[in-house]
């Protein structure tokens, strides 16, 4: 009788890759409820349309790569979704399927697919958008006039649009939103990052399922806010500044979602602090010098690039003593 | 006395939090196995060399004979577990001690040289690291000849000495059980290596349910019990930081050599698992196969998977002619698969938080699958000790403990020394 041979350890833990995926489409809920409340079924419908394109050209580029469908791993699913939440509610539906579309065939799957890309396959399809309709991207709906949008591309036109915070910080001035409006969500911005305290009620759920690392988002938190306060775009303190700064555009989504894609980021704690602060840099750099109102996803794109450096940078600033003395003995 | 601590490090929570199968076998008492018809004793000093037969073939021998002669002045003699008839040696390809020359002895006679009352006096005065050596004594945590360990210790200032029965891994209960029926034999054996060694304090630690920590803290007079708690693999951490863990199997061994001068003829295994209908803990004598084991406490259906040793850093064997030999503490048999890899590394880093040796897992597995040798150098992979933290976490599946072993191997291979590691 002769056994089967395996690898110590032979228990494992039950988490699985998959879980990590569902962990963040369950905290977009409450965002995908919160818009639909503000805005009616159109939101729903562009998030429903990034994700399902991301699903659709995930499973071509397996069919075309004759590999068994990574569908199920939810990777798709959240670059879908992630995309449908940071467009502007008025966006015409094709919008978030193209940068879907893009996310997928050109950044994720010709890297290898799930666990293989280097950048940020979400950060990489907003850029895209963000560079070829500009237009869409920043013209948002007043949210105070609690009326549903129009269902139909066609009758957008009658919209009442509104200046969202990000441009107004990028035109100077006094900023016309209060803290609790900005808290409550009040303002206008992408569909799924303006609501506030849900945002961080769903970094909260991620870290408690350690889905998401403190080590990432609370030095770039940190430094958003120092450069905010000392570099004030807006007229009336430095704490309306570092208010403003953080809850417009997508800074905090992206701080929770894009920043702590577990693909991109680094995996060691001090290379993780680097990339929050490097994050949170070039987060600024690109608001207060760029030409869009919000280049995070380029900020994230930047940062993806050098994910790997920072861990190593981290790694060996803590261990340099013993490869140092390794070395020695060799 | 010294401070002595189970804790882990200091900034970050490192390792891992287990699932625990000690139960049914930690609770039952520890059972004899039946006679045997047949048990075959490796032929192999605890030091690695190869021992000359002291007996001839067709000759019989009494249980604590010597069987295996080392060189004179050095090396580590076998006695005969059991008594009974030489009928042959074999040549075995052993997963702990490689391939090894076996006295293959008939169980055919009754009888030993040793029984309970020939106790004599301890002496005190007496040199126990020469006796640990001449009775061939093992530490089962290590597989180390215990004289050897005694011999290095005994160099070292301000030794703390540790009987480990913690036994953080899931399944094995050997070590605990072994303290629980012999708790005073234990705490006197490791008296006698603390006088040997002069060390400057001694416990036991344990990791046990309030209930039977408290028990047995009333049975211990003389030595400190310790109750280890935190995640897998709590590290011992002292002030003096000469901490020297030996087994409680161990300690045994020498009270017994002392006691009655009787050499080790018998360990104490866990044998559990899914494939286990009795689990329990056995004793058997050193020789004994592990499928004569495995049969005693009867195989539900056949098992997929037998593991030496426990669950998080045993070796799974394709054949069950195995001699048990001190070192080997759980026998696990299991009917289900282990997971296998269902994903590519997704980086989620939690192999780096498992990791209580501060390494990097998924980037020495990356250079090793990416095949850059030359690069793995500075990474550290001889530093790491097969607890196995990595690949328990990964939620990909993937067998990161063994490629950073196999990195650990390499070592030393030419192919590490191309570069002068990996610059920033």
């Amino acid at each position: 009788m002769t056994y089967k041979l395996a690898y110590a350890p032979y228990i494992r833990r039950t988490e699985r890759a998959a879980k990590l995926s569902a962990d963040v489409l369950i905290a977009l809920v409450p965002l995908c409820i919160f818009s639909a409340v503000y805005y009616g079924l159109r939101p729903v419908l562009l998030v429903l349309s990034g994700l399902l394109s991301a699903l659709i050209c995930e499973l071509f580029a397996c069919l075309l790569m004759k590999r068994v469908p990574t569908v199920g791993d939810g990777s798709a699913a959240v670059t879908g979704s992630i995309i449908g939440f940071l467009v502007s509610p008025l966006s015409p539906y094709w919008l978030p399927a193209v940068g879907a579309a893009f996310a997928i065939l050109i950044v994720k799957m010709p890297m290898g697919g799930s666990g293989r890309n280097l950048f940020n396959p979400a950060a990489a399809g907003l850029a895209a958008i963000t560079l070829l309709f500009p237009k869409y991207m920043f013209t948002y709906p007043d949210p105070g006039l609690g009326i549903p949008l129009p269902i139909s591309n066609e009758a957008l036109e009658t919209v009442v649009t509104q200046a969202s915070p990000a441009s107004l910080l990028m035109s100077g001035g006094k900023t016309l939103y209060t803290p609790a409006m900005l808290l409550l969500g009040d303002f206008p911005g992408p569909i799924g990052a303006t609501a506030v305290l849900i945002l961080v009620s769903c970094g909260v759920f991620l870290f408690a399922r350690r889905t998401i690392s403190s080590f990432i988002i609370l030095p770039y938190l940190l430094v958003c806010a120092v450069i905010a306060a000392v570099f004030p775009r807006v007229l009336g303190g430095q704490a309306d500044s570092i208010m403003v700064e953080l809850c417009a555009g997508y800074l905090l989504f992206a701080g929770i979602f894009l920043l702590n894609d577990p693909v991109t980021a680094p995996r060691h704690w001090l290379g993780r602090i680097i990339c929050g602060v490097i994050a949170g840099l070039f987060v600024m750099l690109m608001r207060y010098f760029g030409r869009f109102e919000e280049g995070t996803c380029f900020a994230v794109l930047l940062v993806n690039a050098f994910s790997s450096t920072f861990d190593r940078l981290g790694w060996y600033a803590l261990n340099y003593k013993r490869i140092r003395k390794r070395r020695r003995n060799r | 006395m010294q401070e002595v601590n189970y804790r882990l490090s200091k900034f970050t929570k490192k390792g891992v939090s287990l699932i625990t199968a000690k139960e049914p076998a930690a609770s039952r008492p520890i059972v004899d196995i039946a006679p045997l018809s047949q048990v075959t004793v490796p032929l192999l000093s605890a030091s690695g060399d190869s021992l000359r037969s002291a007996v001839k073939i067709n000759q019989t021998v009494l249980q604590g004979d010597l069987l295996g002669l080392a060189e004179p002045g050095a090396g580590y003699p076998v006695y005969a577990p059991v008594s009974g008839l030489l009928v042959g040696f074999r040549e075995i390809q052993h997963p702990l001690l490689g391939n090894v020359s076996c006295a293959v002895l008939n169980c055919t006679i009754a009888g030993s040289k040793y029984n309970k009352q020939d106790q004599r006096s301890v002496d005190k005065s007496a040199d126990y690291i020469k006796l640990a050596q001449t009775m061939g004594i093992i530490d089962e945590l290590d597989g180390m000849p215990l004289a050897k360990k005694l011999a290095q210790w005994k160099k070292i200032n301000s030794v703390c000495l540790v009987a480990d029965a913690s036994e953080q891994e899931p399944y094995s209960s050997s070590a605990w059980s072994v303290l629980n029926e012999s708790t005073a034999e234990v705490e006197k054996g490791l008296e006698l290596i603390s006088l040997a060694i002069q060390a400057s304090s001694r416990h036991i630690a344990v990791m046990q349910p309030k209930a039977n920590y408290k028990k047995l803290k009333s049975l211990i007079k003389n030595t400190d019990l310790l109750q280890v708690s935190g995640k897998y693999p709590a590290k011992l951490v002292s002030g003096a930081k000469n901490i020297c863990r030996v087994g409680v199997q161990a300690c045994l061994a020498l009270y017994h050599a002392v006691e009655y001068n009787r050499p080790p003829c018998n360990v104490v295994v866990t044998v559990t698992g899914d494939a286990v209908t009795n689990a329990q803990n056995v004793r058997v004598p050193i020789g004994t196969l592990v499928d004569d084991v495995l049969h005693f406490c009867r195989l539900s259906p056949r098992p997929e998977y037998v593991i030496i040793g426990d669950a998080m850093t045993g070796n799974t064997i394709n054949r069950t002619d195995i001699p048990i030999v001190p070192g080997i503490t759980c026998i696990i048999a299991l009917k289900a698969c282990p997971r296998s890899s269902v994903h590519p590394c997704i980086g989620c880093g939690r192999c780096v938080s498992a990791c209580h040796a501060g390494l990097l897992p998924y980037e020495i597995m990356r250079r090793l699958d990416n095949m850059q040798y030359e690069r793995l150098a500075s990474l550290l992979a001889e530093e790491c000790d097969g607890c196995g933290a990595c690949s328990y976490v990964c939620p990909s599946g993937l067998d990161v403990a063994a490629k950073v072993i196999e990195a650990k191997d390499a070592h030393g291979n030419i192919f590490l020394k191309w570069g002068n590691g990996d610059d920033i």
